[in-house]
């Protein structure tokens, strides 16, 4: 018996120490150190201290609103650019060109790209050159600096995991179930409605899901297009851990956030399941 | 009563390659209709031409009169039973048969009775709250049944339906399909790869080959008299013999043991249909018939009959007996095969 199993012990081992080592650990020193005095007496005061800090509520309230927009328009650009790679574009070599343009950003740094926005949104940045040059606009916009930018640098960012999403989601309704839908009777547009949409959502769910829990915990980008004038709550994190030296506190802003979070998530995918699960 | 579809010169290409050529075809009201035909042969192409998937790119489709042929599938009065049925697999069954009354506008409780009807006539009356993937095979093949006639279309058409289920529920759901046909009244068009099929279910059948139609005609009827070389091959077994035509027009067959007087027959390559069933095998030559010599090749048991092969110079012949014909016949032994020259037929076609 034991001669059998030991192997497979062996073999669960590996990939379980390392699920302890790279997550659960650092999960857990994080944890401990939010509910630990400097000197390591167990307190809650970290957090009283947190919900009674009106400007920490602030910082929550414009880093979930940022969240959320960066969601919204991911989804809004994302599900129709998905809808035309996967059902629109026909000729193979294009749709491999589109989606490998899509996904090589995601192997550059994070960094490297939201420096290319500032360039971009700069008061003479290409941005604001073309809308002047297009008569749009008569004065250089504001982007750098306020949350419109840190949307158009997360937007960009975050856009190609809500389309592989969705383009996986939709790439595997049946045709046959669209023939079926129009021969009894339902126009393309009511075809979209009952059948493609509905079939689509668990990818879109999944998309949104991720690019909202990345997009309020980014860091490098809503700092770097930020221009010090907007604060994100992964910032006040990160003062906390390299500036002030305060790791307790800091876990206990990481810990919120992290609650918060997947409270959010949680409640979206309440609201979002269908009837039947 | 007009023909509730009417084909006429339909033709459709696939990058050049002509899929269906000259296609002419007419169902009357409540008939059952199979297209048979080898895969490859246009069946299914023809079915989506019709049920509005595809554009022809000649020739005219008209549902009760009305020209459809431009028309999108949403707006053509029929419904499709597909092959692997494309049940909505985010609806109940309930909903899946409501789907089609939805559609057109009817209220929902109203779509919601008309559907309990629909499969209680299936059989599947109390399975409305389960999904499709809860059903087994035979189950969903009813569903997609009664979502397609829920709407009471006049024309059915079916795209080998019962090619997914195993032989035994397959004849059984074959009978009943048959009955619901019946009851309802509805035009089927039933495309199937199976002679057996086709002959047992359809009033009439639409032989199709290489993207035409060889021929239209109830079963018995090719069978009897098979209008091509490929009809007599497809529909039920064959012996198929070249034809020579000799210089006074007169026909050699089976390298002229067998002569066939000048007729009308079809000018160009000719192929002579004899059926197994129709060749008498004796030791002794019967009255009556052309009595040919030949030497018994090989016995092959079948249970309710037996195949003989029968070799006439450099041919072979089958035959098919009942097994107390037999008596007397061993492999090797010489014999005679009794045959009427009225059973053998000539049709177009190289053999």
């Amino acid at each position: 018996m034991s001669g059998t199993l030991r192997p497979v012990l062996l073999l669960c081992a590996l990939p379980a120490a390392f699920f302890v080592a790279f997550f659960l650990a650092p999960m857990a020193v994080v944890l401990i150190a939010s509910l630990t005095t400097a000197a390591g007496q167990p307190t809650f005061a970290h957090y009283l201290r947190i919900l009674a800090d009106t400007y920490h509520w602030d910082v929550l309230w414009v880093t979930f609103r940022i969240g959320a927009l960066t969601t919204l328009v991911c989804v809004l650009i994302g599900y129709p650019l998905a809808w035309y790679l996967v059902r629109i574009v026909k000729w193979r070599p294009w749709r491999r060109f589109c989606v490998i343009l899509l996904v090589v950003p995601l192997f550059t740094s994070n960094i490297v790209r939201s420096f290319g926005w500032m360039v971009l949104l700069g008061r003479n940045g290409l941005v604001n050159d073309g809308l002047i040059g297009l008569g749009l606009i008569e004065r250089p916009m504001r982007f750098l600096g306020t949350e419109l930018g840190i949307l158009i640098g997360l937007v960009y960012i975050l856009l190609p995991f809500i389309v592989l999403a969705v383009g996986n989601a939709l790439a595997k309704v049946d045709p046959a179930l669209e023939h079926a839908s129009a021969d009894l009777g339902a126009t393309p547009a009511g075809t979209f409605r009952t059948i493609i949409f509905p079939l689509s959502l668990p990818g879109l769910m999944a998309g949104a899901v991720m690019v909202f829990m990345l997009a309020v915990s980014a860091y490098v980008t809503p700092a770097l297009l930020s221009g010090g004038r907007i604060t994100v709550f992964s910032m006040l994190i990160f003062q906390q851990y390299s500036s002030v030296f305060d790791f307790n506190y800091g876990g206990a802003l990481s810990i919120t956030m992290l609650v918060l979070t997947l409270a959010l998530v949680a409640i979206a995918g309440r609201l979002s399941e269908p009837r039947r699960a | 009563m007009s023909p509730i579809l009417a084909i006429d010169g339909l033709s459709k290409h696939f990058g050049g390659q002509p899929a269906l050529t000259a296609i002419e075809l007419s169902v009357e009201q409540g008939e059952f209709i199979a297209l048979l035909g080898p895969s490859g042969c246009g069946k299914t192409t023809l079915l989506r031409c019709i049920a509005g998937f595809l554009t022809p790119e000649a020739g005219t489709i008209r549902l009760a009169g009305e020209d459809v042929t431009r028309l999108p599938p949403y707006r053509r009065p029929l419904n499709t039973v597909f092959q692997n049925y494309a049940l909505f697999p985010h609806m109940s069954v309930a909903e899946n048969v409501a789907y089609g009354p939805r559609r057109q506008g009817v209220a929902k409780d109203e779509a919601t009775k008309r559907a309990a009807e629909a499969l209680e006539l299936v059989g599947l009356a109390g399975f409305g709250e389960r999904l499709p993937a809860q059903l087994s095979g035979g189950q969903q093949q009813r569903v997609a049944l009664a979502r397609a006639i829920v709407n009471r279309p006049q024309l059915l058409l079916l795209d080998e339906p019962l090619s997914a289920l195993d032989l035994k529920l397959r004849k059984k759901v074959q009978s009943e399909l048959k009955q619901i046909q019946h009851r309802l009244g509805i035009a089927f068009l039933f495309v199937t790869h199976d002679q057996e099929e086709a002959m047992t279910m359809a009033d009439r059948i639409v032989l199709m080959n290489r993207g035409r139609i060889e021929q239209i005609g109830r079963g018995q009827d090719i069978y009897a008299r098979p209008a091509t070389r490929f009809a007599a091959d497809f529909i039920g077994d064959a012996n198929l013999l070249a034809v020579n035509r000799r210089s006074d027009g007169s026909f050699s067959l089976l390298d002229g043991a067998i002569t066939l007087p000048a007729a009308d027959a079809p000018q160009g390559e000719l192929t002579g249909v004899l059926r197994p069933e129709d060749i008498l095998v004796t030791a002794e030559p019967v009255a009556e018939r052309l009595a040919l010599p030949v030497i018994v090749s090989d016995v092959v048991h079948v249970g309710s009959h037996a195949s003989v092969a029968l070799t006439v110079g450099g041919s072979t012949l089958t035959a098919r007996l009942a097994p107390s014909a037999l008596a007397g016949l061993s492999v090797g032994q010489a014999a005679f095969a009794n045959i009427r020259l009225s059973d053998l037929r000539l049709v177009p076609g190289d053999a």
